[in-house]
């Protein structure tokens, strides 16, 4: 296991986060959009934890760091997929397109 | 509650400025709230109750009657603290506790509250190691502008003389601006069509010559007296100022007010073109005196005048006793200091004894030791062959020096103020103007403030003036008292003829001053005050029952129908040609006798004798001219005539008072010894002794050559009115033979040497030309009618010729920028992710390959 070293995690993680930005920036469907948003938050998750099993100085920051964002994608989800619904409830789709009633 | 008399006597001095400053203030008062409550007087009682409380559409009169009132009481403090003055038996230090204050008015710069006591030890321990140990300890820096008034002989003189003849021309605008009171005033002279009535020489014209255009206004009684105080207390101000930076304010306040009363009939093209005139050229001199209250502030660390005096003349005494060269001025040249531990500070070292060439500096003294036991001079031995230390941000408390040629350039500023204010060549052009205020407003400005104030602020300033400011001073008089008085020969305005007739005497003024004669230059302000306001309001007289005309051709046979105009006039032009045993003759032939005594001294100066000679006689041919062509003969013109009326009581008796002063302001006993004058006598006392250390050897010879002065200066007075009176008597003048052709001599008088055409082309006509190129560069020449840039369909139009279309393209290129733009803001989430995400990856390839 100690063989595989830090650069493996990285490129798993710069994969994880191509595939977030990518899906965020074709899908128009907002829950897959959200998904995305996931993903790119999990890239960075596995980014610190990488970096903390690797860099002695900062091996207890970066799991705590971790956990904060977990919660934090959790919160997000909450609120998104609230936000999600409600545009639902009025404009009978997710499509993100759509969503244009703000611009001026 | 009068405790502070008699400790502080100098305080009424105080009270007397500000009396007029209250009935200023009172009048501006009533004139706000009425003007404010006017709109309101229909639908308010409040509104309506104050507006007619205040005067309502009819001027009070009691506004003038109060400013007369607070005028008079300051003339009877001006008279209460002269007398106090003159017996004062304090003298030295007590005597300046007694009369004369001051306290800050403005800090700047961080305060050091080291007692002088303390940092004075600090010093003397510093000296007595050596003054190698280091430099010398920081002195404290307390900067401050200050208020404060000083009271000396010639402040105490000069204030009575400007209250009591204020109180004398307030009193006689009470009778003159009597129309003024009118609900509705007719200003015949006010042109709607005149487009040239700015035009120099015009004023001829007939009012009858703009019949058909009537012009009505509201009187303006109270305000004449609102200007007319504020004026009055601005140059009581000045008087007792002990320092120039109040001298400046007051100054600036006198300015302004000069330009309110001379265009007082502000709808006149004329009168507002000529206040204009004034104030701008007074502008150029002020810039001068602003020049030289820098330098002062900048080198001299400060501004009070006997504080500045101590600064740059050498003291009376030291440690080792009296000096022999005290009240000098010390130049000295910078030397090399070598020694490494005083390396903020500089050297300087008299010239040695053998080199004729004199310092390139001028060394100023601290002013901290005022115990002559502390007090360790400049030594004559000890500067010459030590030489001495000054910090090279030298204040009040340090040696310090100056720049020999800033000193001059500072002397020269603050003679430009004065040359602008007293109206000198090249800045004279403003006063003949002047004449467009009323005419009480003619005889203050003439006679007892605004050129006053030059004249006096020299004299007050005299020993910061180097020598070579003082010849220059002297010959700006020369020049001035005669190229005026050859314009004034030629004048037909009665007003101008005075008007170039005190541009004359202010020239004597000067060139006495210029001359070492302090005491007779100040005293010829003295007494031409006086007689130059019986001389205005003589003519105000005239004008006022000639029914405002000014044309001395049409006038004539005068003085059968004002009798007591036509005698105090008389006696004032005795008094100005001087006429022996009038004032004028006291003050003339000292300046006389000065002038000869100075240039047997110094023969290469011959003009400072030649000129003021001449212009003696010139003085007394004009003047006898005015008064002949006024006052007697047959009328020229019979229908003028008619109508004139010799004045009320409240206008001919200010008259008679002057007319009495005139004669008797500067006798003494013996009546016949020009020497003995009482008034000569008390500005004696107040002489700086500077001026007996600079110009001792023509003060000895002055009295030698006293009686030849004397002489010669009658002899020129009796040639110019024996010729007035064969010209404008004997052979009576006719209307023909005035107005008739006239050689080119005198066209070229008359056209006052062309000063004016000359500055129109020189100065007028390039600025008026740059500003129109300017207002031509700045405009737009697309014309109207291109379509607007809002209209999409076509692209803007981009002007790039003119400075406008300039900065409108600039801001029509950020618009259309800003309209493309938009476009791109679509607030699609997927379009602002993809960029975001080519942007960061751009970004970070771009890090990578310039970080490599």
């Amino acid at each position: 296991m100690n063989d595989v070293g830090l650069i493996p995690f990285l490129m798993l993680s710069g994969f994880l986060f191509a595939c977030g930005v990518t899906c965020v920036a074709v899908k128009r469907n907002a829950v897959a959009v959200l998904m995305g948003v996931e993903l790119i938050l999990n890239s960075a998750n596995v980014n610190l934890v990488a970096f903390a099993r690797f860099t002695p100085a900062f091996r207890l920051e970066g799991q705590v760091f971790t956990l904060m964002v977990i919660v934090l994608a959790a919160a997000e989800a909450a609120i998104a997929l609230a936000i999600i619904l409600n545009f639902y409830n009025n404009h009978a789709t997710v499509d993100v397109d759509e969503a244009k009633d703000l611009k001026g | 509650m009068f405790e502070w008399l008699s400790t502080t006597p100098g305080r009424l001095y105080v009270i007397g400025t500000l009396l007029p400053l209250a009935a200023f203030v009172v009048l501006l008062a009533a004139g706000t709230i009425r003007g404010l409550c006017r709109p309101f007087r229909q639908q308010g009682k409040l509104a309506a109750a104050l507006y007619w409380a205040f005067g309502g559409d009819q001027p009070v009169k009691v506004g003038g009657y109060m400013a007369t009132a607070c005028m008079a009481a300051a003339a009877a403090v001006g008279i209460w603290g002269l007398v106090l003055f003159l017996n004062d038996p304090t003298s030295g230090r007590k005597h300046a506790e007694r009369w004369s204050e001051r306290i800050d008015w403005i800090r700047i710069g961080a305060f050091d509250s080291t007692p002088p006591e303390v940092w004075e030890e600090r010093y003397y321990e510093w000296q007595k190691q050596g003054e190698t140990n280091g430099p010398p300890p920081a002195s404290p820096t307390a900067v401050a502008l200050e208020l404060g008034y000083r009271i000396d002989h010639l402040t105490a003189v000069v204030f009575a003389m400007v209250t009591v003849i204020g109180t004398l021309i307030f009193l006689f605008s009470l009778g003159y601006m009597q129309e003024e009171t009118q609900p509705q005033v007719e200003d015949h002279q006010v042109d709607q069509h005149s487009r040239d009535s700015a035009d120099h020489g015009s004023h001829s014209t007939s009012p009858s010559s703009v019949a058909g255009y009537h012009f009505t206004r509201r009187g303006r009684f109270g305000r004449f007296f609102l200007y007319l105080s504020l004026f009055c207390f601005s140059m009581l101000n000045l008087v007792i100022a002990d320092n120039l930076f109040q001298v400046f304010v007051s100054w600036e306040l006198v300015g302004v007010c000069s330009f309110f009363l001379i265009g007082f009939y502000y709808e006149r093209k004329s009168a507002a073109v000529a206040a204009n005139k004034a104030f701008i050229v007074n502008r150029v001199g002020d810039a001068g005196f602003l020049i030289g209250i820098l330098i002062a502030w900048t080198y001299l660390g400060t501004l009070n005048f006997e504080e500045m005096t101590r600064r740059v003349r050498s003291p009376g005494e030291d440690s080792h006793g009296s000096l022999a060269f005290a009240n000098q001025f010390v130049r000295v040249n910078a030397v090399a200091n070598d020694d490494t531990t005083t390396q903020s500070v500089r050297k300087f070292q008299l010239p040695p004894k053998d080199d004729p060439t004199p310092g390139t500096h001028l060394a100023l003294f601290p002013l901290a030791w005022e115990t002559p036991d502390h007090y360790h001079g400049l030594g004559y031995k000890r500067s010459q062959e030590q030489g001495f230390l000054a910090p090279v941000n030298a204040t009040i408390n340090d040696f310090g020096a100056i720049p020999y040629w800033l000193f001059v350039v500072m002397g020269l500023g603050i003679v430009l103020g004065c040359v602008g204010k007293s109206a000198q060549v090249p800045l004279h052009t403003w006063l003949p103007d002047a004449m467009e205020g009323p005419t009480p407003v003619s005889a203050l400005i003439h006679a007892a403030t605004m050129v006053a104030a030059g004249v006096y602020l020299i004299g007050r300033s005299y020993p910061l003036l180097a020598p070579e400011v003082l010849l220059v001073i002297a010959y700006i008089g020369a020049v001035t008292l005669f190229i005026s008085a050859t314009i004034a020969l030629v004048q037909t305005d009665i007003k101008r003829v005075l008007a170039y007739s005190t541009c004359s005497q202010l020239g004597f003024m000067m060139l006495a001053l210029g001359i070492g004669a302090w005491v007779a230059g100040l005293l010829h302000l003295l007494t031409h005050a006086f007689f130059k306001a019986l001389l205005f309001l003589c003519s105000g007289s005239v004008i006022h029952g000639c029914h405002h005309e000014q044309d001395l051709r049409k006038m004539g046979g005068l003085r059968t129908k004002m009798p007591i105009t036509a005698l105090t006039m008389l006696i004032g032009v005795l008094a100005i040609c001087g006429a022996p045993l009038l004032s004028g003759w006291y003050s003339k032939d000292m300046i006389l006798a000065a002038s000869l005594a100075y240039v047997s001294l110094h023969p290469e100066h011959l003009l400072l004798l030649a000129l003021p000679t001449l212009t003696a006689a010139m003085t007394a041919y004009y003047m006898f001219r005015l008064w002949f062509l006024a006052f007697t003969g047959q009328p020229r013109d019979p229908q003028l005539c008619e109508k004139v009326h010799e004045s009320p009581w409240v206008m001919t008796l200010p008259l008679i008072v002057l007319a009495i002063f005139s004669v008797v302001v500067a006798w003494g006993w013996p009546l016949w010894q020009v020497e003995a004058s009482a008034l000569a006598h008390v500005l004696h006392q107040a002489e700086p002794v500077s001026v007996t250390v600079a110009f001792y050897p023509e003060k000895v010879k002055e009295h030698e050559v006293h009686l030849g002065a004397g002489v010669l200066a009658l002899l020129a007075a009796l040639v110019g009115a024996g010729l007035a009176f064969h010209f404008f008597y004997r052979r009576e003048p006719t209307l023909a033979r005035l107005t008739g052709p006239a050689p080119t001599w005198y066209n070229f008088l008359l056209r006052k040497w062309y000063f004016d055409e000359v500055y129109d082309a020189a100065f007028v006509e390039p600025t008026v030309g740059l500003a129109r190129f300017s207002a031509a560069v700045d405009k737009r020449i697309v014309d109207e009618a291109t379509p607007a840039e809002t209209d999409e369909s076509t692209t803007p139009r981009y002007d790039w010729s003119t400075l406008d279309g300039i900065l409108s393209a600039v801001g029509q290129l950020l618009s259309s920028l800003g309209a493309k733009l938009q476009a791109i803001q679509t607030g699609g989430l997927r379009t602002y992710v993809t960029a975001l995400a080519l942007t960061a990856t751009v970004l970070l390839a771009m890090l990578v390959i310039l970080t490599k």
